[in-house]
């Protein structure tokens, strides 16, 4: 990931560089936003602006020994830190935390999705976060800032990664040739700021497949079409999907797109190249508000705990089509 | 790398210049001068407020050459070495990370040897709630009974975590969050010292977004410093902490108010795509519903100037919302920060909870607007051909407000609102005519249920004298509700002022007017209580809140029914599949 392919996030840029700059960057660092907002590119590239000698701002020189040695990927002062089976666990700091503390060099520690940490961790972190050895960076990734305890927050400089505007990834869509007009358009308002999240489902051959398949989901649900025993089978069929994530998004955008052109119809929806959303005539909003938070709900569920997807997922569909369609 | 952040560069090096924690710091003072050390301290307190530095303090203090003295002198070579963290008798120990009970023995053999150079021996036990319990009773001997000349200083920011045992022994000093006001006079001491320029304003924002941590504050300080420009403005403040400019709260709240979806979601909109924080964001919008209800609650708040720059909203809207609809909104917002804090959809959270706000205040939503269909579906069939609509409805969605793009068809949606609020009006209007009371006594016995539901939620007394009522009646401004003769009490206490006031507010919200109610004694013609009891309980299944008039009844139910059994017991009914 080089400089120039890092777009966008000027404020951020124009923040570091000038930290960089007059020397005052902290020696704790947190970089917060949603994921797929390049947080770890972000990361990485500070870290080497860190690391190497020649930076110009947060620009690295790309050229020294200390730049190629990192984006090789082995450079010996550089550690990198990222959950391990959902959690970020005291053992996996432990044993890095003598290297820390050796003397002399620059040395940089990324923490990625630090929002994982547990209890332990987050306090075993604590003093070395305050008062770091000589030369030792932190840089700490979170998704939801809110998530890290206040005694970490209050240690760390504080950096958010902005959200793109629409029109902003349109235009790097088309100027990257990822996708024609229209479904950079599409895209660009799916992608709730993301850039990177843009990319991948430009990237992404079955894009179209998904996006009728999470409508045909979302309007069956709403309409109440399918039977219990259908709904069942859904459940089971979704729960072994990889991109179930995705695919449960994709339904929530849509619902919410509903729920905006039932309340006051504004212009900006998904569904200017597609008929209006009919279903939402036979439906309440505080039905859809409460199906987006079921959703909301789900996800964070299947993400950040360990339950059976299958049981969730059967839950949820049914919740769903209760507070929709009946 | 030999830049140190500014709150340790800045960490206090004596007792007076700690701030905003005088009873902590003289009690301390005067043990040194007197001479009356105990052997253990406990010191808890939030993040930030000075725990560790009041420690660091102390253990020199009791070191220095000029003890007893309240301060340690900063001169002597004691001093000089605790500070550079030479000293082989001031031991600072992580015990989050340290937390086994190996250490902890490990503690107890070196605390036996005499102390060297120093006077005394100190151990700073820092994060002590993270020894596990077993260091901890390990610990308890050591604790109550240690060597000579040995104090530990325990630091904790939860010690509700630790076991009594161990508080039971240690003198325990509890640290305080500091005041806006005590951290903005650090943060100007600190401005002079560094020979940084700040505004007061800028000054006055990062004191309330430090939440009583002087780390937090002198962090945001240093980030702003770092910014590059001469002077810290309120605006670095803003972008460097991601809060929100009180313009956009103002807009907020007065959407709210002014029951306009529109331009709310424009606000949340913008907030959303200029990466501000919406947990404070959030957490401006209750605190100006909380400061709002005390206004309402005790007028003298109002010469406690103190607003942090909200004193303008807080004027223009004290009294624009009930007291009680303040308390549900204060409660909703809650609510929604929690679901915020793991949010997968932080702007549709934020989104769903406004119009959640709106129905709280108002009853229900404006509808949506007719004309604005219109050109909505005007602008899909061109679509291929005129771009120009959409995009200048692009850049009125996505970029601020006040910027002028598209101007033209702004104008124009803000002339179709004109006019589409015009005939909603007129709509809504009291029109007097005879049709329109009919209409509205058809809409009100329908909605029924649902009012006595929401009469529930606000005092579950009022609603049960109003269940055996019936409505008979509409005139205008003047809703008739008629009890059988056996009810009698039901309507005497109806007709009181607060169950009547409660009663006619909810109506009021209902129809969006002024509504008045007048209960009679007399015969019912239609339907006894019962029926209607049974159909609002069979209505309440659906949680809609809104298309009131459009339910249709339903088909009664025969015989013993559930809904009995909880008229008896109480409760709800979950699934009734």
């Amino acid at each position: 990931m080089s400089y120039d392919q890092l777009t966008g996030q000027n404020e951020l840029r124009r923040m570091l560089s000038a930290a960089l700059e007059n020397g005052k960057l902290s020696h704790a660092i947190l970089l917060s936003g949603p994921s797929g907002s390049g947080k770890t590119s972000w990361g990485k590239l500070l870290s080497q602006a860190i690391l190497c000698p020649d930076h110009k701002g947060i620009k690295p020189c790309m050229i020294c020994r200390s730049c190629r040695i990192f984006l090789s990927g082995n450079h010996p002062e550089f550690y990198y830190l990222e959950p391990e089976k959902r959690k970020l666990k005291t053992k996996q700091f432990r044993l890095i935390r003598e290297h820390l503390y050796l003397g002399g060099n620059t040395k940089v520690c990324l923490i990625d999705q630090a929002e994982t940490m547990t209890a332990e961790t987050s306090s075993s972190l604590l003093k070395i976060l305050e008062e770091p050895p000589k030369g030792l960076t932190f840089i700490l990734l979170a998704d939801q800032p809110g998530a890290l305890y206040d005694t970490i927050l209050s240690r760390c400089q504080r950096y958010a990664l902005q959200p793109m505007s629409s029109s902003e990834i349109y235009e790097l869509l088309v100027k990257n040739n990822k996708a024609d007009e229209d479904k950079a358009d599409l895209l660009a308002r799916l992608s709730s700021g993301l850039p990177g999240y843009a990319f991948d489902m430009a990237d992404d051959a079955d894009f179209d497949e998904r996006f009728r398949e999470a409508k045909t989901l979302a309007y069956n649900i709403a309409t109440g079409r399918d039977s219990a025993v259908q709904l069942l089978s859904w459940a089971a069929s979704l729960a072994e999907r990889d991109d179930l994530i995705y695919l449960l998004e994709l339904v929530a955008l849509i619902y919410r797109d509903g729920l905006m052109q039932s309340l006051c119809r504004r212009g900006d929806n998904i569904y200017r190249f597609e008929k209006p959303l009919v279903w939402t005539e036979t439906v309440s909003s505080a039905g859809l508000e409460e199906a987006i938070l079921l959703i909301n709900t789900t996800i964070y569920e299947v993400v950040a705990t360990n339950v059976n997807r299958r049981l969730l997922l059967e839950k949820m569909l049914i919740m769903l089509q209760r507070r929709l369609a009946l | 790398m030999a830049y140190q952040s500014l709150y340790r560069r800045r960490r206090p090096l004596k007792f007076s210049d700690m701030i905003g924690q005088d009873h902590i710091t003289r009690t301390l003072s005067n043990a040194l001068i007197n001479e009356r050390l105990t052997h253990a301290y406990l010191f808890s307190g939030p993040r930030g407020t000075g725990k560790t530095t009041a420690a660091k303090i102390f253990a020199r203090a009791m070191n220095c050459v000029e003890y007893p003295t309240a301060e340690p002198c900063g001169k002597c070579s004691s001093c000089h070495n605790i500070y550079d963290g030479v000293s082989i008798d001031v031991i600072e120990m992580d015990a989050a990370s340290n937390r086994g009970i190996d250490e902890i023995r490990e503690l107890r053999e070196r605390s036996r040897f005499a102390s060297g150079e120093s006077r005394f021996k100190v151990y700073i036990i820092d994060e002590a709630h993270m020894l596990t319990p077993e260091a901890c009773n390990a610990f308890l001997k050591t604790l109550e009974e240690p060597p000579k000349n040995v104090v530990f200083i325990l630091a904790t920011t939860d010690p509700s975590k630790l076991p009594a045992t161990i508080v039971s022994r240690c003198q325990r000093f509890d640290f305080h969050l500091l005041t806006v006001e005590q951290i903005r006079m650090r943060l100007e001491q600190i401005l002079e010292k560094e020979g940084w320029k700040g505004d007061s304003d800028a000054i006055a924002l990062i004191s309330r977004l430090a939440e009583g941590s002087l780390r937090d504050a002198l962090g945001i300080l240093e980030q702003c410093s770092a910014y590059g420009d001469e002077s810290i403005t309120a605006d670095h403040v803003r972008n460097v902490t991601g809060a929100t400019r009180v313009e956009a709260t103002a807009e907020l709240v007065g959407a709210l108010v002014n029951n306009d979806l529109d331009t709310g979601l424009g606000v949340l909109e913008e907030v959303v795509y200029s990466g501000r924080d919406l947990n404070l964001f959030f957490r401006d919008l209750t605190y100006v519903f909380s400061r709002l209800l005390l206004v309402g609650a005790a007028e003298e708040i109002k010469s406690n100037n103190d607003l942090h720059g909200f004193d303008e909203i807080i004027k223009n809207y004290t009294g624009k919302i009930e007291r009680l609809k303040l308390l549900d909104l204060v409660e909703l917002m809650h609510e929604a920060d929690g679901e915020l804090r793991h949010a997968h959809f932080p702007q549709y959270i934020l989104e769903i909870t406004f119009i959640r706000l709106i129905r709280l205040i108002h009853g229900r939503l404006k509808p949506a607007e007719p004309l604005h269909v219109e050109s909505y579906k005007a602008d899909r069939s061109e679509e291929p051909t005129d771009s120009a609509i959409s995009k200048s409805v692009d850049s009125k969605t996505l970029k601020t407000s006040s910027e002028p793009i598209g101007k033209n068809s702004a104008d124009k949606t803000s002339a179709e609102k004109v006019e589409v609020e015009k005939r909603w009006d007129q709509e809504e209007k009291p029109g007097d005519s005879p049709v329109d009371n009919d209409d509205r006594l058809a809409s009100l016995k329908n909605a029924w249920p649902r009012l006595l539901d929401e009469l529930k939620k606000r005092q579950k007394t009022t609603a049960a004298w109003l269940e055996p009522a019936v409505i008979t009646d509409c005139r205008g401004h003047l809703v008739v509700l008629t009890y059988a003769n056996e009810y009698q009490i039901h309507q005497e206490r109806l007709m009181g002022d607060n169950h009547r006031k409660l009663v006619e507010s909810v109506l009021s919200a209902f129809c969006d007017e002024k509504i008045e109610i007048r209960a009679e004694i007399g015969d019912i013609e239609s339907k006894t209580p019962e029926v209607f009891e049974e159909e609002s309980k069979a209505k309440i299944k659906d949680e809609t809140t809104e298309n009131f008039g459009q339910e249709k009844p339903e088909t009664k139910h025969k015989g013993p029914s559930p809904e009995e059994a909880m008229e008896i017991f109480g409760g709800k009914i979950i699934d009734s599949d």
